[in-house]
């Protein structure tokens, strides 16, 4: 930029100084003068010939011109990069629940996160030696999938009680809920894991033997995540299943809204 | 009927009237109640709270209110209480039990900050 300025003042500089080196000239045959000086008048006059603009500033104007129009194009394909991506991840104010699990489903089989890309899902940590709330509570996770339409959200029971929920327990119990319930448990580190990304908190004892008879303190809630995994929304025994769904939808609504999952690179139907 | 073996009856509670083999899963756990025997279970104990309420009473030494009724031969509802404790596992009994004792406390708790708050709102407009 610098350079096309000073080149651009140096072609001013010397149209207008050629007019007036004209009486100079005349001056200058009288009086004898050094070199440089008409080596510097040459110049002028060189240049004079081109017109005001010469070669090199040329090119250095065009060079710069088409420097400033790709580098704005790159900017401006950066900025829009940036907002898709703030659009697909909806990152500001997202709590960081969910990410990498290693459980086991009801038949025994590896089950991760990475079965759930793709899925909008409901999940719920509970017990099959729930007392009252977590029958509830998975009842109504049921019904909500159901209004929404069977086939759009993934239920999913997590066990928080690793001694005593073996896959054939867990197998048993979430027969008695939703007919797409997948029900996953695992040992004590790998829920330990799992609880842990989901911010769920569960008081099982590492020591506790299967033929015991106790409850297990732990989180209530039931998380909506995207077709990424992403958290959405938490709902709580206050919640009604009309509420949930209607949740569920407006959620589903925005996703699709914001190029769904094509926009997000998932699979369209899994 | 019943997994569990309830916390009044003797320890060989294994041999129980159901008498089916596939009371515990492969490794040990007693199978989980299902839907049904937990209904039952919330019946029972409904049953046995409507009882105690009935007879002035939160759980067995715990008043609803200010003095006790004179207990009877064998506790208050022992009928109840024993079906009670035959349809939930342990747990489950002293989960309810506390639950009931809590709700109760926490009710006692709300009446009296509003009357406090009713006779505060009077005394300030004196």
């Amino acid at each position: 930029m610098n350079t096309l300025r000073s080149a651009l003042t140096r072609t001013v500089g010397s149209s207008s100084r050629q007019a007036l080196a004209q009486p100079a000239r005349r001056a200058a045959a009288q009086v004898p003068r050094r070199g440089y000086a008409v080596k510097r008048e040459q110049v002028f006059r060189d240049k004079a010939n081109v017109g005001p603009v010469s070669w090199t500033s040329a090119v250095i104007f065009i060079a710069t011109g088409f420097g400033l129009y790709f580098y704005f194009e790159s900017e401006k394909a950066k900025v829009q990069k940036r907002k898709q991506d703030e659009m697909a991840a909806k990152s500001i104010g997202r709590p960081n629940i969910g990410g990498p699990f290693q459980l086991v489903n009801s038949d025994g089989s590896p089950y991760t996160e990475q079965n759930l890309r793709g899925h909008w899902t409901l999940i719920y940590f509970g017990f099959t030696n729930c007392p009252d709330i977590c029958p509830e509570e998975l009842d109504k996770m049921g019904e909500a999938v159901d209004k929404v339409g069977s086939d759009e959200v993934l239920p999913l029971f997590v066990s928080v009680d690793p001694a005593r929920d073996s896959p054939e327990q867990v197998k048993k119990y979430i027969k008695d809920f939703h007919p797409r319930l997948v029900g996953l448990t695992g040992d004590y580190d790998a829920i330990k894991r799992a609880c842990k990304s989901y911010r769920v908190y569960f008081s099982t004892p590492p020591n506790a033997k299967p033929t015991d008879d106790y409850l297990v303190d732990h989180s209530i809630f039931f998380y909506l995540m995207d077709p990424l995994g992403q958290f959405v929304d938490a709902f709580g025994k206050a919640t009604t299943a009309d509420e949930v769904a209607d949740k569920v939808r407006t959620a589903m609504g925005k996703w699709e809204a914001a190029g769904g999952n094509v926009a997000a690179g998932l699979p369209v139907k899994v | 009927m019943w997994p569990f073996s309830s916390s009044s009856s003797s320890s060989s509670s294994s041999s129980s009237s159901g008498g089916s083999t596939s009371k515990t899963t492969a490794n040990g756990a007693p199978i989980a109640p299902n839907r049904t025997e937990r209904a039952a279970c919330w019946s029972a104990r409904d049953a046995y709270f409507d009882c105690l309420t009935k007879n002035g009473m939160v759980v067995p030494g715990m008043p609803l209110s200010g003095q006790a009724g004179s207990e009877p031969e064998g506790g208050f509802c022992s009928g109840d209480k024993l079906k009670y404790e035959g349809a939930c596992s342990k747990s489950w009994v002293d989960y309810f039990n506390q639950r009931r004792v809590l709700e109760f406390r926490q009710k006692a708790t709300l009446q009296a900050a509003e009357k406090q708050g009713v006779r505060t709102a009077l005394s300030d407009r004196s």
